[in-house]
């Protein structure tokens, strides 16, 4: 049977572009999973470093880090088996995984400048700096005001981490991620619930 | 006004010219690229001659940026006027290069204050990669992409130099990351322009 072509008006073709932007919008949205899930392990991280330093002494506490990349191992296989089930990918969506693959590089090479120079003493300023940019940028995508508020957070923490004692500045850190990605992770969490 | 009645296919089609019409509201002269390029290339091109003592200058060479930002805002004002429509990708470009503004700012106020010495050139590579890769991938041009690894792979090199070679290492990386897809543009741009003249 062929199919009877419906007629619209302007009005009913605008809504239609409407609700068709809103469909996309609604796929966008974020569940704030990998926000919430990077931001309690690297707050964990941040912690349990400054009390081993702080109140034992025990220099060997850096090896908590090393959880980061048994958790980035699990994420790689959670993002694949994602992307099976994923009926579609936006424009908005492919961008977002552009800025956290460059980030990721860009952190992969602060790693490698850290431990060529030692220069611990501004590897958490620059560290800082790094993390406003990907989670402004998201912000911006998602139009999500709280990420932007989290990565302007991250940039002024920068700064005042230059002028905090080296083993205070991991505390800068972590209130960078409470700010960056844990609290906009339950924002998101929260709106994505109320959606779907 | 009588409102049009459109068929599901004539929506379509309308749907499918405003989006090739945005598409072609879509402005990109290639001008900053080519601005911040050439200064970029000028600058420590400079400081590496101050800095080897070849000849001293009478300023920072870096003061000359200030130039460049006048004569950025001179020309975003002269290209808004040509600018049909900001799209999507235009709003886009602007926040990737607001976010990297911001932090080389920070870096350079906060590497000063810190006393970080040489540290902050590898570190401005890897910056420099970070807004030209994402701005290739925003507006899928290849050389963009390209000028963002060669950044990155300048950064891994410039740690091994650790002498004022890195200046130019510097001034290299600008001229792959924004000179050279500069020029593309700009010829992109101009053929746009015959194409567009030819058309009317």
């Amino acid at each position: 049977m062929p199919n009877a072509e419906i007629k619209m008006t302007e009005k009913e073709s605008l809504e239609l572009i409407t609700s068709m932007i809103n469909q996309a919008k609604e796929k966008v949205s974020e569940s704030g999973t990998l926000y919430l899930l990077w931001g309690w392990l690297i707050l964990f991280c941040c912690i349990v470093q400054f009390v081993g330093l702080t109140f034992f002494n025990y220099p060997n506490v850096y090896w908590v880090w090393t959880l980061t990349w048994v958790v980035l191992i699990i994420q790689a296989f959670y993002l694949l088996n994602k992307r099976k089930r994923r009926r579609v990918k936006t424009y908005m969506r492919e961008l977002n995984g552009y800025i956290w693959l460059v980030f990721f590089i860009s952190l992969m090479l602060l790693f490698f400048i850290n431990w060529h120079f030692n220069a611990y003493k501004i590897f958490n300023p620059l560290l800082l700096v790094l993390y406003g940019m990907p989670t402004f940028l998201s912000g911006i995508i998602l139009k999500f005001r709280p990420l932007i508020i989290g990565g302007i957070c991250c940039w002024i923490l920068a700064v005042v981490a230059v002028f905090i004692p080296l083993d205070y500045q991991v505390l800068l850190i972590a209130v960078a991620i409470v700010s960056a990605w844990i609290i906009p992770g339950y924002i998101l969490k929260k709106n994505f619930k109320k959606e779907n | 006004m009588e409102q049009q009645i459109l068929s599901e296919k004539e929506s379509l089609v309308l749907i499918s010219n405003m989006i090739s019409k945005a598409k072609n509201y879509y402005y990109e002269s290639g001008l900053s690229a080519l601005l911040w390029g050439f200064t970029n290339l000028i600058c420590f091109t400079l400081a590496y001659f101050d800095a080897v003592k070849w000849f001293a200058f009478p300023f920072n060479p870096f003061y000359l940026m200030g130039i460049t930002f006048i004569l950025q805002i001179y020309f975003d004002r002269k290209e808004k006027i040509f600018r049909k429509a900001v799209t999507y990708k235009d709003e886009a470009h602007t926040y990737v290069w607001t976010a990297f503004a911001i932090s080389v700012l920070i870096l350079t106020i906060g590497g000063g204050i810190a006393n970080i010495g040489y540290i902050v050139l590898p570190v401005l590579l890897l910056l420099f990669g970070i807004p030209t890769f994402i701005s290739g991938c925003i507006s899928r041009f290849r050389p963009f992409i390209l000028g963002g690894i060669a950044c990155w792979i300048l950064c891994i090199i410039s740690l091994f130099y650790q002498t004022y070679t890195t200046y130019l290492l510097v001034a290299l990386g600008a001229g792959l990351a924004w000179i050279i897809p500069g020029f593309i543009l700009r010829k992109r741009f101009y053929k746009n322009i015959a194409n567009q003249h030819n058309a009317v």
